[in-house]
């Protein structure tokens, strides 16, 4: 029997810890949203010297990624810089 | 009956609150011809692969770089109260920009098209494996395998000495890791350069857009016809970029 109440308790623990670091993984996902709104636009200069203002709008940091990327492309063309799977 | 549901329900518990790190981090240099007709002249980019062994990130190195650096601005930024101010110029700019996430057998190719992420999901290869060649790489005895991998076949040496079915890009489903691998054209080629022992998170570093790989294909053939559909362009540009076209045929996708 106490054996049976031991292995209820390390589940209930299992679980009660699943559960806390998803709640924590929430609240740094909303506080992270947060500062990035109150940062934006971000100013955005080129290898070749042009320069863009880009208002991520909370996305993450793969559209900032995407988009220097892209300026990148447009100092020299699309294969250039050819780096596709 | 009970004390085995309470058991099932443990370790179910534990096992969601648990994160996957990393074991293990070998870098590949990775290098490839753009241009089949030219096979000669290569790119070459550091490869980074982190796992365990169920779940790995693959990645350019220096596309981790230059996220660190523009997490750095960001982190700058906020604290200074001031507009985050990123300047290529000042980052290492990295020739690769797709990863490769895979968990449970399966794996996922994150890479750019224009101004779009696709993200697929890529099937497993069947090797070859009954060779009696063998090598050493970085000090490790590899024994040969074989696979055909969209269309082109492949020579890999994989080491038992770490017994982890992993491998650069898309490839594995050996009994050990791979340490180097390349086509028989000579186009790709991937051989490890260090392995080190690494803890770290393993996550998809990018999301992109569901697609099948037949569709990612599609969509980066009609890219390369059409780089910029409906924007004006002038004669000498418009030249250019047609024949950056005809030279760019070397995909590891097909």
């Amino acid at each position: 029997m106490k054996k049976f109440f031991l292995l209820a308790a390390f589940g209930i623990v299992g679980v009660l810890s699943a559960e806390n670091t998803k709640v924590k993984a929430m609240q740094t996902s909303q506080k992270q949203s947060i500062s990035i709104l109150f940062y934006n636009p971000i100013r955005v200069t080129s290898s070749c010297g042009y320069t863009e203002f880009i208002d991520l709008g909370g996305s993450p940091i793969e559209c900032l990624e995407v988009e220097m990327a892209r300026m990148e492309e447009d100092c020299y063309s699309p294969f250039e810089s050819w780096g596709y799977a | 009956m009970k004390r085995y549901l309470l058991i099932a329900l443990l370790t179910a518990g534990l096992v969601s609150a648990q994160k996957e790190i990393s074991d293990l981090e070998v870098k590949y240099m990775y290098s490839t011809a753009k241009d089949t007709t030219h096979a000669g002249e290569k790119m070459t980019e550091v490869m980074v692969l982190d796992f365990n062994s169920k779940t790995s990130v693959y990645y350019s190195e220096a596309f981790l770089e230059r996220r660190k650096a523009i997490e750095t601005q960001l982190a700058i930024a906020k604290n200074s109260g001031q507009m985050a101010d990123i300047d290529a110029r000042k980052m290492v700019r990295p020739k690769i920009d797709y990863s490769v996430y895979k968990s449970k057998g399966k794996a996922w190719v994150t890479s750019r098209i224009g101004s779009n992420l696709y993200t697929f999901e890529g099937d497993s290869q069947k090797w070859k494996t009954d060779y009696t060649d063998e090598k050493i790489i970085i000090g490790y005895p590899c024994k040969k395998a074989t696979t055909t991998f969209n269309k082109r076949t492949y020579t890999a040496w994989y080491t038992k000495e770490v017994p982890i079915s992993e491998g650069p890009y898309r490839f594995k489903g050996l009994p050990g890791l791979i340490l180097e691998i390349e086509d028989a054209n000579g186009y790709d080629h991937f051989i490890a350069a260090s392995i080190e022992k690494k803890k770290a998170e393993i996550v998809p570093l990018q999301k992109g857009i569901a697609v099948s790989r037949s569709e990612y294909v599609k969509k980066r053939e009609e890219f390369k016809n059409d780089p910029y559909p409906g924007r004006p362009m002038d004669l000498n540009r418009r030249n250019q970029l047609e024949n950056f076209k005809k030279k760019f045929n070397n995909t590891l996708e097909r």
